[in-house]
């Protein structure tokens, strides 16, 4: 703080958390239906036995391997998922002892890097691994895929590692983009927009998301790919076909868990293109499908405000298939017919 | 995290559990242990509720606030991914309800509904905030700050009242405002100028003179 404000001492403070106040919420807590699966019974040996448990298993571990790290440890390496996924450390396990030392690092790796972008996250609830660790670990296709995977292709493979520059290498070894577009399953479609951003051909992106979008608009990536989709049209200045994108994202997944953002970015994109009345009924059904947005007052302030952008100004910069990152030039994409498209396929 | 002893802390309590670290505590209240959760309602209870009042200058539904903070961090337990962080990520849980209250009490006034309730939550209590052991020249400068961090941005009081009324430094902060440093200090440093700019301390009568030192 500046010396010109006052210091603020926490002593001069009332504490608001008086003790009525505090057994007044508990109260209603206590008689709470999501809490009622809280067992009053005290569980502290729950946690000795657990340590027990962890102790004995890494003891024994350790004299069956002779003394090579446990493989519970391999699941335990960097943490890179939101949340457990079950079966991690039974995959970690299940590496063969007798592969050699650089093949079961190798898996190591891959299992470490396993979150590519296309990975999903595991959903809030799903299973967690049997044994308590420390932090999660990767799932058992990440191995897998990482590893090869059956029947993956050498550029998807590279891509679950990482190494998106070798996989965009093999990508044009194994026929190009083109022929990958044309051929792509949409989880592959995915990695291939991942492949396509991370190599700065983000009009490759762009095509193989309308792709999804189109051919697989009932698969479980056309939700991601229409997010993405409009992340990268805001990006590249195209409000309209960002908020045509969100809006999709929206039908396919109203219930998903960017849907209130979807619902944010659109309004933020009819702001930007001059849709002020639009705006404000989306506004109104936004307020009261999601009563608790934080956004709310930010969106209702720049409705208030004089409209920057008009269609035509805003309107996308266009991305040619297979450009760069730096490629905003030339005629417009079609970005504004992305549910057009999807519909007319 | 050693435990702590609030106010709140209940004679009911098992010392066993008591005496349990958030992690540990954390760790059953995962497994569905009902006196895991009260203990550590009863530890941060009162963090909890202060940092309401204070961000948002009265006690407006704070009690409310809490209740759904608590509810909220017992449905998504799994969601804090290190257990002994329980208190920054409960503030966090605190800090979003509030934000949200704010923000949804002032889009309510732009769009002209729920005045009522703008009034609420942005009108300043100053009795709910300043000691009744705090001398009159600190209940004006105090009454001065916040009358003045009430016209802020949401996000931007928070910053500051997280920053200079809780003490917290810029990562503490960042996390339970959930933006990064950088924006924190971003914040700080507007919610700063307008206050500045506000403020006048209460022994000076001319607005013209230097505001005195403290």
């Amino acid at each position: 703080m500046t010396s010109q404000l006052p210091r603020i001492d926490q002593r001069l403070l009332k504490n608001a958390g008086a003790q009525a106040a505090v057994e007044r919420i508990w109260q209603r807590l206590e008689n709470e239906a999501p809490l009622a699966r809280y067992s009053r019974a005290p569980r502290v040996w729950a946690l000795a036995l657990a340590s027990v448990t962890f102790a004995a298993g890494l003891w024994l571990g350790m004299q069956l391997n002779g003394h090579e790290v446990p493989s519970a440890q391999v699941a335990a390496e960097p943490a890179t998922r939101l949340w457990p996924v079950s079966g991690a450390v039974k995959e970690s396990a299940a590496i063969p002892r007798g592969e050699p030392a650089a093949a079961r690092r190798g898996a190591k790796r891959a299992a470490a890097s396993g979150v590519s972008k296309t990975t999903r996250l595991a959903p809030l609830g799903s299973e967690q691994a049997e044994v308590p660790l420390p932090s999660p670990g990767p799932t058992a296709s990440a191995v897998a895929n990482a590893s090869g995977g059956l029947g993956s292709p050498e550029w998807m493979r590279l891509a679950n590692l990482g190494d998106y520059v070798s996989a965009l290498r093999a990508v044009e070894e194994e026929g190009g983009f083109d022929q990958l577009l044309a051929t792509a399953t949409a989880d592959r479609l995915m990695a291939s927009v991942d492949v396509a951003r991370a190599t700065g051909q983000k009009g490759r992106a762009l095509q193989a998301l309308r792709k999804v979008l189109g051919q697989f608009s009932g698969s479980p990536e056309a939700p991601l790919a229409a997010w993405t989709l409009g992340n990268m049209l805001e990006q590249v200045g195209d409000p309209v076909g960002a908020a045509a994108a969100f809006a999709q994202y929206q039908r396919l997944s109203p219930q998903g868990d960017f849907a209130e953002d979807a619902v944010v970015r659109q309004l933020e994109a009819l702001i930007t293109k001059g849709q002020a009345d639009e705006a404000r009924r989306l506004a109104k059904s936004y307020e009261a499908e999601f009563p608790e947005s934080l956004r709310l007052r930010e969106l209702g302030e720049q409705l208030q405000q004089p409209v920057a952008a008009t269609p035509e100004t805003a309107s996308s910069a266009p991305i040619e298939p297979g450009a760069g990152s730096d490629a905003v030039e030339g005629q417009a994409a079609p970005t504004a017919v992305v549910p057009s498209e999807a519909a007319a396929r | 995290m050693v435990a702590e002893s609030g106010p709140g802390a209940a004679a009911s309590l098992p010392s066993v559990v008591a005496a349990l670290g958030d992690d540990q505590l954390v760790v059953l209240m995962r497994q569905g242990d009902a006196v895991a959760f009260e203990a550590l309602y009863r530890r941060h209870a009162t963090f909890a509720i202060n940092l309401a009042v204070r961000i948002q200058g009265n006690a407006c539904d704070v009690e409310d606030v809490v209740h759904d903070a608590f509810l909220r961090a017992a449905q998504r337990t799994d969601a804090l991914r290190d257990p002994g962080a329980f208190r920054p990520w409960l503030g966090s849980i605190v800090v979003r309800l509030v934000k949200t209250r704010l923000r949804r009490g002032r889009l309510m006034n732009v769009f002209g509904i729920g005045l009522g309730q703008r009034a609420a939550v942005d009108r300043l209590d100053i009795d709910m905030l300043v000691s009744s052991d705090a001398g009159p020249e600190a209940r004006a400068e105090l009454f001065q700050v916040y009358t003045a961090l009430l016209e802020l941005p949401a996000d931007d009081r928070i910053a500051w009242t997280l920053r200079y009324v809780e003490h917290h430094d810029l990562q503490g902060v960042s996390q339970l405002a959930e933006c990064s440093v950088a924006t924190a200090k971003r914040r700080i440093s507007r919610a700063q100028t307008h206050l500045l700019a506000k403020y006048r301390h209460p022994a000076s009568d001319d607005d013209s003179e230097e505001p005195s030192k403290s």
